[in-house]
């Protein structure tokens, strides 16, 4: 009861716009064409379900496999930077960079040398994702709390039982926080690949769709990557909760 | 009996001062106190002599005897009582099984096995104080150093937590070495206390703590008037 009251004004919210949208659609003051109405997005929607659905398993394949490789690499990187302050000092001015130059501009380079299939896509989203995993995973590791580290210290523990026993677990937290990001940057990261050139995928089938004018299309596939945005985020807030059952609620 | 001893050692942290020519002999089973104002360098005198950090001059004989509790921050939030007793054994690589077991004693002997699965959250603040002082009990060294170890707790639980901590020297014959800032609580713990100097930190002087109540009192009076400096 007490969840439904948290979520009740942004549901409320959600409703009354999607309602003024309904009317306004049907008032006649706007052709269909331009901004369908809800539910002729909704028919839409159920309506190519199946076209839809192949579409969404191979932006979903991407997002996932390049999300994964992300939190390896990411989660890899902000601990070798934690504990070698040489390669902090090497990687850090790279990274900073690597996050300057746009992706959308890489995007094209990415087909040219690697093709239309899943893998320039997943490096995209790497790359999207990459930069928040491993900046939070070393401020994680860099708070650990000194009072800990100090009692570490008197147990006489080595570099790698600080680390493994203390240190990582501090970190959790704040990876968690960089992993949300990540997650909501991943199936952009996808749909930017997508829509520069693949064979398939949500990001293609909407600029086809957007080229044929079937805004309707263009809506239903939205409401898509929107659902599976939110999806995504759910179930890394499960597994953050799984994962840290020691933290307060 | 001696298990540890400081001679003519300093400490400085960037050309300044905190510690200056302090020689002190802690002896088994005996619980010694060091009490001073603060930025008299107390705390940094029982991490120097837990060896998380070095002295800048003279040396420590006996490190690796003592078993540190900090000031705050003790339990790690992640692990359960159970599992954060175990972090000495994990540590110095003890067979978990001897680990366990020494574990479960401990618990039952103190009464405390029924909060085992629980997160550090989940007690209240005295009871995670007990577990980090059984946790410390586990390193099996013999003298235990503690930084203000009840400075966080409300005066009721602070008073049995003096009792406990007695009972737990008692019970498991290892000597303290604990700083604070209470005077009270530095006499009724103390076998001796140590009255450091405001910076740089040197020893002020030397008190045993007789046992008469009465005498008692004059002691803290005494204290008092060193600490605020009145004659």
């Amino acid at each position: 009861m007490k969840k439904l009251r948290e979520f009740a004004p942004a549901a409320l919210l959600i409703i009354s716009l999607l309602i003024i949208w309904q009317v306004y659609a049907r008032s006649g003051l706007i052709a269909n064409s331009t901004l369908p109405a809800p539910v002729d997005i909704w028919k839409t929607l159920i309506n190519s379900r199946s076209v839809i659905w192949g579409h969404t398993l191979q932006t979903m394949a991407e997002t996932v496999i390049g999300l994964l490789i992300a939190i390896c690499l990411g989660a890899a990187c902000g601990v070798i930077i934690f504990l070698s302050s040489r390669l902090r000092k090497a990687l850090y001015p790279l990274l900073v960079v690597s996050q300057t130059v746009p992706l959308i501009a890489l995007a094209p380079l990415l087909l040219i040398w690697f093709g239309f299939d899943l893998l320039p896509k997943v490096i995209i989203v790497v790359l999207y994702c990459f930069y928040p995993i491993c900046i939070a995973v070393e401020t994680g590791l860099e708070s650990t709390d000194n009072q800990l580290i100090d009692l570490m210290k008197s147990l006489k523990a080595s570099r790698w039982q600080t680390l493994r026993y203390v240190q990582l677990p501090s970190a959790l937290p704040t990876f968690f926080s960089g992993l949300k990001i990540s997650t909501t940057y991943a199936i952009t990261g996808a749909i930017v690949g997508e829509y520069v050139g693949a064979y398939k995928g949500l990001g293609i089938y909407m600029e086809t769709a957007a080229h044929s004018d079937a805004i309707d299309v263009v809506f239903a596939a939205i409401l898509v990557i929107v659902s599976l945005s939110l999806l995504m985020l759910c179930a890394v807030i499960l597994i953050e909760k799984w994962s840290m059952p020691w933290r307060q609620t | 009996m001696a298990i540890l001893e400081v001679r003519d050692m300093a400490k400085t942290y960037h050309r300044v001062e905190a510690l200056s020519s302090i020689n002190l002999t802690f002896n088994k089973q005996e619980v010694t106190v060091i009490i001073g104002p603060n930025g008299s360098g107390k705390s940094t005198l029982l991490k120097l002599l837990a060896g998380i950090e070095q002295p800048s001059s003279g040396k420590v004989i006996g490190l690796g005897q003592t078993a540190y509790l900090p000031q705050q921050l003790s339990l790690l939030p992640w692990r359960t009582v159970r599992q954060n007793l175990q972090l000495p054994g994990d540590i110095s690589g003890l067979a978990p099984a001897k680990s366990q077991t020494k574990i479960t004693k401990l618990l039952k002997d103190f009464d405390l096995l029924e909060f085992e699965s629980l997160y550090p959250h989940q007690l209240s603040g005295g009871m995670q104080q007990k577990l980090s002082l059984l946790r410390t009990v586990l390193t099996n060294r013999p003298m235990m150093l503690l930084d203000e170890p009840f400075a966080a707790l409300d005066a009721i639980t602070r008073l049995e937590m003096q009792r406990w901590l007695l009972e737990l020297k008692r019970r498991t014959g290892c000597g303290i070495i604990c700083v604070t800032h209470d005077i009270r609580e530095a006499v009724f713990l103390a076998d001796t206390i140590y009255v450091l100097s405001p910076r740089p930190g040197t020893i002020k002087q030397k008190f045993k703590v007789p046992s008469k109540p009465a005498d008692q009192a004059k002691l803290e009076t005494q204290l008092y008037n060193l600490l605020v400096n009145k004659p």
